[in-house]
């Protein structure tokens, strides 16, 4: 259930004093690097050229370890469903995820998920920002963050595509204090952003000259001004026509029947698709968006329903990016803010469960087929060292070949790690 | 006026005829900020003065998405508008990281917003409030010591819990007592907040930045100067029109942007360069249509309410360059979706079109390039243009004369999409 | 008889302690000579209470199921009993021991989740279905498969008519079909669909029990109706048919959509149709409806989260089984054990003898 608004400690903001204390110790970073600042701009155009990509399926509300990626079957809590052999000998999962048990081989599963906030409104802000250490700032998405730190890839597409229900538009907040341009360019059931076809009225030559015009307009409008905002605005425009050119990525009539067959025709099946379609455009990160995940009452027929909704195209996408040689650069995680309690209430719901809940990822960086770390026999707490999100931030960053020990954000010059320093890799995931 | 000051308040959230009507008149008559807020904190929809400054609260307590009704948003709304404080991480407990904001601070406020709920189903936005009877007990998370607190505007002194009144008079208002004692000469908080506020609106930047974070260890760039700016604003009775207008006068305001980085640009807080502000969604479709010479055409009286062309280009420029519901308004906001409605957008590339006495009528008329490029820079960018400038519209028609109506179009938009034009700088 | 003399003959009252298990239980059944309650749930077992003694005697448990048993039923003439669980095995029991027999299994009749059991009236076969889809008919002396069939949304409840030869079946989507007694044939099909709704995403709902008056003149079935919000819990209902002509005679609606689904029902021998609902813990109603009147005689949420309501064969008390299971989110250690939840059988008297 929604709990009134809490007190949301990543929505402290920047004190004077403390801003002061940290400026003291440096001069102010250059900021008219093409990208905004970043502390190691070297290592950033290194990164960039690596072509690296993500895709995070966001299952909103909190997936059930018990009923998805760490069953209990035969324990208290096991529930109904039975637990099945994947394509990673030693490896089962819940029989709601057949498809996706025989792409086991190219998984890692991370069974100690073990995170801090048990709502809804603590929890998904604080799981999508890493949970980094409070230092007065808003900490980015992981979208944004990898928008930030790798940029657009040589597609020169936006680099965090949002596929969603309902709305589109653009999405500053996911930004944090990265500022609005990392925000994500946000597909409303994955149909094309408003206005992208070339307007009829306008042939292509017509539009070349008149942004050729434009930009003109602007070069000589930057010249002695501060950069911030000719570079904002260019950047968009650029991303803006490139999309354009683009527009057979939202054809549906492009898409094969084998493929609308294997990922399916609802709502998740679509836009997974789309993702991978993304990925295959070359986008850096694409966000996918599942709602309705939270399952208080009735979560075994919910399950049934939704595990199995997920099911289908998350496998066909693994099999796809495997396939086409993929997932040796792309790093694919499925997330929630949290997992679901053990206990089953009087409403066969399962509630929130930040102690002990498991996160599924693949590709680029990891180790393929394992599952890392553990849970006790009834699944109610971690059994070994817990994981909270920091050491996954870690893990995932360094998957995608940036050094989060290394690099630092550059907030108006406050350097800020980019993932919690008081958390590292999973080393036992990493390849 | 209007349209800022709502944006301002609302922050986006929707629109309502007897708000922009309260507003209208509100700014018509120069009502003084301290009138306005007290009306806005204890609105009546039967008083003609006040009918209408309801919807602040109503609007904020509608239950939106699967959101519960949103009491302490509406507690922490009040405080960061009216006082520029932001209390939302002293709900639960004292701020972790800021000193000066204690969590009797938000529940003193909040003891009263408890009690407020919106009437539903009202022409006029219109709230009914629960007699306030006793104290309202709160706890702290981190230990459970039970608090309570009456009203209480925060930093200021706790108000008693009003008497019940005499049998068939109405029920005492802890709203009023709110109104009575926030909008206060004597509140420090109150004037120092607007002054900074209508500084961010003139100059860009806030003296104490961000906006809603006064506190002591958040000091002003210059404290000084808002010290002088919330005293000066308070000894004008809080009139708006003429604190803009001073602050329009200041130096600062007519800095330029322009200047030589040697060997970096000075930062914002300096106020050394002009700063450059955004332009609201509104503000820029009224200079688009100004420019295009469409708004006399298009643009409703005021009072009247949005219909037609103007209404679907509003609805249209809003979606492409307004921020989120519930979002602040504050910095230049580039966006992808912005840049994709400045390309294609039909309705906005059918302003570029020749119609009797538009800009692109009174340009097709000239044939002197020069004539062209003057009426061009004078009527979009307010400036004329430099020979390169001259030159370069020149050359556009040279390069190919058989498309002369086409480049005056072309022209048009690559000025009409140009930071230039897009920014208040 | 009048609604008010309905309510003084059978408002239900209390009798002695209830019973108590520690884990939480799905369904509880009176053997048919009414001195064995047996109840299964969430782990695997079916617990027995002999009635016969004061108090009622605890029995050994029987256990050869995985996953959960949420279906049961009893041979007519009382000598068996037949259980299924979620993982897809049925078995039949000679329960009346002490210790307990199993007579046969079978460990895979259908693939996964069985949901509904029914013992056809001759006692001579039983019917089964869950999620894989599909009515499996087996005799009821070897486990021996009798028959197959398709049904169109997973099988949640069976009942077979009193003295028709006919099964009737009802599904996620709300659809109640009619077999042959063989279960080999579909003679017609009936609408419950109002049980049934797509709802953020889930398929919800579905017919959660069916069940005959005792002269096979009606079938009732109940489930939720109207879902709102985030967690898909609807309006409890009560849906009552006219056998012959397969028409719906009455919608018994009850309480608000906290109180989510009608999860079991029955006919009482005088007629009206009793049933409990369960959602949020704390909440959740029982209610004697009879059909034709315009609301339930009696309708109560003192004892909530019903989740099986059984009828003494001697008509004297009626067994309800809630769930015991408070919700909330995060660490919620109980002397420092994490708690799972329990359930308690209540022994309820009607308020004078029938």
């Amino acid at each position: 259930m929604h709990q009134p608004q809490l007190c949301q400690p990543w929505e402290h903001r920047l004190s004077r004093r403390r801003l002061l204390g940290t400026l003291a110790g440096g001069a102010l970073a250059t900021q008219g690097e093409a990208l905004g600042p970043l502390f190691a701009p070297a290592m950033a155009e290194e990164l960039r050229a690596e072509e690296k990509q993500a895709i995070l399926i966001w299952l909103d509300g909190g997936l059930s370890q018990l009923e998805s990626w760490d069953p209990k079957p035969k324990s208290p809590f096991g529930g109904p469903f039975r637990s099945i052999a994947t394509s990673a000998p030693g490896i089962e999962v819940c029989e709601l995820l057949s498809q996706t048990a025989k792409q086991m081989h190219h998984l890692a599963l991370l069974r100690s998920v073990c995170t801090q906030d048990n709502s809804h409104s603590a929890g998904v802000a604080r799981i999508n920002r890493g949970d980094p250490k409070d230092r007065g700032v808003v900490y980015p998405f992981l979208g944004s963050a990898v928008a930030k730190l790798l940029g657009p890839t040589s597609s020169g597409l936006p680099p965090y595509i949002w596929i969603k229900p309902q709305s589109g538009g653009f999405k500053a907040a996911d930004a944090g204090f990265l500022g609005a341009r990392y925000g994500a360019l946000a597909l409303g059931d994955g149909k094309p952003p408003e206005n992208l076809l070339l307007n009829p009225q306008i042939t292509p030559e017509e539009n070349e000259l008149r942004n050729e015009l434009r930009q003109r307009f602007n070069t000589r409008y930057a010249a002695r001004r501060r950069r911030e905002i000719a570079d904002a605005n260019s950047y968009v425009f650029d991303l803006a026509q490139t999309l354009m050119r683009r527009e057979d990525l939202f054809d549906e009539s492009k898409i094969t029947d084998r493929d609308r067959e294997r990922y399916g025709t609802h709502e998740l099946g679509r836009h997974i698709l789309q993702g991978r379609r993304m990925l295959e455009a070359g986008v850096r990160f694409v966000k996918v968006n599942s709602y309705h995940w939270d399952s208080h009452g009735d979560n075994f027929n919910a399950c049934d329903s939704l595990v199995r909704q997920f099911d289908q195209p998350f496998a066909a996408l693994i099999e796809d990016l495997a396939d086409r040689g993929m997932l040796d650069n792309v790093l694919v995680i499925v997330l929630s803010e949290f997992g679901r309690t053990p206990k089953i209430n009087s409403h066969v719901g399962r509630d929130h469960w930040p102690e002990a809940w498991s996160v599924a990822m693949a590709g680029t960086g990891l180790k393929r087929g394992v599952a890392v770390g553990k849970t006790n026999a009834d699944g109610t707490f971690v059994d070994g060292p817990p994981h909270d999100i920091g050491h996954l931030f870690h893990t995932w960053l360094r998957a995608l070949g940036v050094p989060p020990e290394n690099m630092s954000y550059d907030n108006h010059g406050q350097p800020l790690p980019v993932a919690n320093e008081a958390c590292s890799a999973v080393g036992e995931l990493l390849a | 006026m209007r349209e800022l000051f709502h944006v301002l308040l609302m922050e986006r959230r929707g629109d309502n005829t007897a708000w922009d009507n309260y507003l209208q008149a509100a700014f018509e008559a120069n009502k003084t900020w301290d009138q306005l807020v007290r009306e806005i904190l204890f609105p009546d929809e039967k008083d003609p003065q006040r009918a209408g400054a309801g919807f602040f609260y109503t609007k904020r307590l509608e239950a939106y998405g699967q959101n519960p009704i949103d009491h302490p948003g509406l507690t922490r709304d009040v405080g960061r508008l009216f006082l520029g404080i932001d209390l939302q991480c002293a709900q639960c407990h004292d701020h972790l990281f800021i000193g000066d904001y204690k969590q009797r601070e938000f529940q003193g406020l909040y003891s009263v917003y408890l009690n407020v709920t919106a009437k539903g189903d009202q022409p006029v936005p219109a709230v009914i409030e629960k007699p306030l009877i006793k104290k309202h007990e709160f706890v702290s998370v981190f230990d459970s010591t039970k608090q309570e607190t009456g009203p209480r505007i925060p930093f200021g002194v706790e108000l008693p819990i009003p008497e019940a009144p005499a049998a068939g008079t109405p029920p005492a208002s802890a709203l009023a007592l709110i109104a009575r004692d926030l909008p206060r000469v004597d509140n420090d908080r109150f004037s120092r907040n607007i002054a900074n506020r209508l500084w961010f609106l003139m100059i860009g930047r806030g003296l104490v930045h961000p906006l809603d974070l006064h506190h002591s260890d958040n000091p002003p760039s210059h404290p000084e100067l808002l010290d002088l700016l919330a005293r000066e604003f308070a000894t004008h009775q809080f009139d708006i029109r003429w604190m803009l207008r001073e602050l329009a006068l200041s130096q600062t305001y007519q800095r330029s942007s322009q200047g030589d980085a040697i060997p970096e640009p000075p930062p914002p807080e300096s106020y050394l360069w002009g700063i450059e502000k955004r332009l609201s969604a509104e503000q820029l479709l009224r200079s688009t249509l100004r420019a295009t010479g469409d708004l006399e055409r298009l643009e409703p009286p005021p009072g009247t309410a949005a219909a037609g062309e103007w209404k679907e280009l509003r609805t249209r420029f809003l979606t492409a360059y307004a921020n989120e519901p519930r979002e602040p308004e504050g910095e230049y906001l580039a966006t992808v979706k912005g840049a994709l409605f400045a390309l294609n957008d039909g309705k906005l590339l059918d302003l570029m079109k020749r119609r009797p006495g538009n800009l692109l009528d009174r340009v097709a008329t000239l044939t002197a390039p020069t004539e062209i490029a003057d009426e061009f820079y004078l009527t979009i960018f307010t400036r004329f243009p430099t020979d390169e400038e001259r030159g370069e519209v020149q050359a556009i028609f040279e390069k190919d004369p058989a498309r002369r109506e086409q480049s005056l179009a072309t022209l048009a938009w690559a000025m009409l999409a140009s930071i230039e034009f897009g920014i208040n700088h | 008889m009048q609604a008010n003399a309905l309510q003084q003959q059978f408002e239900p009252k209390p009798l002695g302690t209830p019973l108590t298990y520690e884990r939480q239980l799905c369904q509880a059944r009176h053997s048919p000579c009414g001195r064995f309650l047996v109840a299964s749930g969430y782990d695997a077992t079916i617990q027995r209470w002999d009635l016969s003694q004061e108090p009622p005697v605890k029995l050994p448990p029987l256990t050869a199921h995985n996953g959960w048993v949420q279906c049961q039923a009893f041979a007519p003439a009382g000598e068996r009993l037949f259980t299924a669980d979620s993982w897809g095995k049925i078995c039949c029991w000679q329960y009346t021991e002490s210790e307990p027999r199993l007579e046969w299994s079978v460990e895979s009749a259908h693939d996964g989740w069985i949901r509904a059991l029914a013992v056809s009236p001759d006692g001579q076969s039983l019917a089964t279905g869950g999620n894989d889809a599909v009515v499996r008919h087996w005799s009821a002396d070897s486990g021996q498969p009798l028959s197959a069939a398709p049904h169109p949304g997973k099988v949640f409840s069976m009942a077979f008519h009193p003295r028709d030869k006919a099964l009737v079946s009802g599904d996620l989507t709300g659809l109640i079909r009619q077999w042959s007694a063989d279960s080999k044939t579909v003679v017609r099909e009936i609408d419950a669909r109002v049980l049934y709704q797509r709802h953020n995403n889930q398929e919800c709902g579905g017919v959660r029990q069916i069940v005959f008056d005792a002269d096979g003149s009606q079938l009732a079935c109940v489930g939720q109706k109207s879902p709102e919000g985030g967690f898909a819990t609807g309006l409890p209902c009560a849906l009552v048919f006219d056998w012959s002509s397969g028409k719906l005679t009455q919608e018994m609606q009850v309480g608000t959509k906290e109180d989510g689904f009608a999860y079991d029902a029955q006919f009482h021998p005088a007629g009206f149709v009793m049933a409990t609902s369960c959602a949020f813990p704390g909440r959740g109603h029982v209610w004697f409806w009879k059909p034709g009147e315009p609301q339930a005689f009696y309708q109560s949420n003192t004892i909530p989260n019903g989740r099986s309501l059984s009828l003494h064969p001697d008509g004297k008390s009626l067994a309800l089984l809630v769930s015991l299971s408070a919700n909330g989110n995060g660490r919620q250690l109980v002397n420092g054990q994490y708690d799972g939840g329990s359930a308690r059988i209540h022994i309820l008297g009607f308020s004078k003898p029938a």
